[in-house]
């Protein structure tokens, strides 16, 4: 009788350790999936080292700053369509899954296109180095900033 | 005989639970739902399949491509040439709405002011509106004049197709966007770029 009963308290168990799994995926399987917000991502983050790239590239946090080393940042105009070029390299000794975005400014300071930029993925090797290039929506920028923050 | 009606009542009871969470799960786009709002740019895997990313990153590098390319930006800052979209070709499996990508990428460059557009999706409608025009009822100073309109120089058209290969739990999805410039006078393509994405996908052993 006592087996039985254990046996029927651990087939319970089970099955509400599965049902729970199930639901958790069915319910909210965007939770796990979509990067967080521009909000989130925006600002500097405090305590950060700071270098001569601050003005340019901006990470959520410091974490992801020490992973990855800004070393060139360059900008042209072709026409009147400025063009932004940053190197990075991934400084860790694993791949890691970065997001970054574009966002211009024109000469009173004012996002140009606010909030239509794309976050873009990106995937970078151990001391991988790699170019993000943005172009600006139009010819009314004329600085910009990139955001870049970890792929969740 | 009465400790076997409790067994299965018990034995019961976690089964008629998973089902009232099973319900609960297939109502989840329901009144009931958690629902909130996201950030439309933000990266998106829900699942492999064409998403709103793959989308957008398509869009930026072809407006990008074809803004910074020298002999389209010694033709843009002279003239902002008049462009029609052709239909992009869906070779891929999946269902995609590839005049979500066109509308997309015509809209950035409308915006970035190189580039005007036709639309001949349109035409009956534009004709109705000037046959009402000329119906007398519109005063003659305000009509639009018949035969002004301005032909479309280049003709933006072009490819989707997608590789998919599947290996245990692992599918691994190739993606190959080509977008094309063509000169409707010379019939010589001016532009061409490609924007190519790859995404891998490990089902889970466990979980749906």
């Amino acid at each position: 009788m006592k087996t039985k009963s254990r046996l029927v308290c651990e087939l319970c168990a089970c099955i509400l350790f599965i049902s729970v799994l199930l639901t958790s995926n069915a319910v909210y399987p965007q939770r796990k999936n979509i990067h967080k917000t521009e909000a989130q991502a925006g600002g500097k983050a405090s305590g950060e080292a700071t270098s001569e790239y601050d003005t340019y590239v901006l990470f959520d946090n410091p974490k992801v700053k020490k992973m990855i080393q800004v070393y060139n940042v360059k900008m042209r105009f072709i026409d009147d369509i400025m063009q932004a070029s940053v190197t990075v390299v991934n400084t860790t000794k694993k791949p890691i899954n970065v997001v970054y975005k574009f966002t211009w400014f024109d000469k009173d300071d004012f996002e140009v296109r606010a909030n239509t930029a794309p976050w873009i993925p990106l995937t970078l090797q151990p001391n991988e180095q790699k170019t993000l290039q943005g172009v600006a929506p139009n010819g009314s920028a004329k600085s910009f900033k990139v955001k870049i923050s970890l792929n969740k | 005989m009465k400790s076997n009606i409790i067994y299965k009542k018990i034995f019961y009871l976690p089964i008629f639970f998973v089902l009232v969470l099973a319900g609960c799960a297939t109502t989840s786009t329901g009144p009931a739902a958690n629902v909130r709002y996201s950030d439309p740019t933000a990266v998106e895997t829900t699942t492999i399949d064409f998403g709103s990313t793959d989308l957008q990153q398509i869009a930026e590098t072809m407006v990008n491509g074809l803004l910074t390319f020298p002999p389209i930006v010694q033709l843009t800052s002279e003239r902002r040439p008049v462009v029609f979209v052709e239909m992009i070709k869906n070779k891929t499996r999946e269902h995609i709405d590839t005049e979500a990508i066109t509308d997309t990428i015509s809209t950035k460059l409308i915006q970035s002011g190189k580039f005007r557009f036709t639309d001949r999706t349109k035409v009956d409608a534009i004709l109705k509106e000037l046959q009402y025009q000329s119906s007398g009822l519109v005063e003659e100073s305000t009509m639009a004049q018949l035969g002004k309109q301005i032909g479309a120089e280049f003709m933006l058209y072009g490819n989707f197709s997608a590789i998919e290969k599947t290996a245990g739990r692992v599918k691994d999805l190739y993606y190959k966007f080509t977008l094309k410039l063509l000169n409707v006078e010379t019939g010589i393509i001016e532009w061409q770029d490609e924007k190519e994405i790859r995404k891998v996908a490990k089902r889970k052993m466990i979980g749906m």
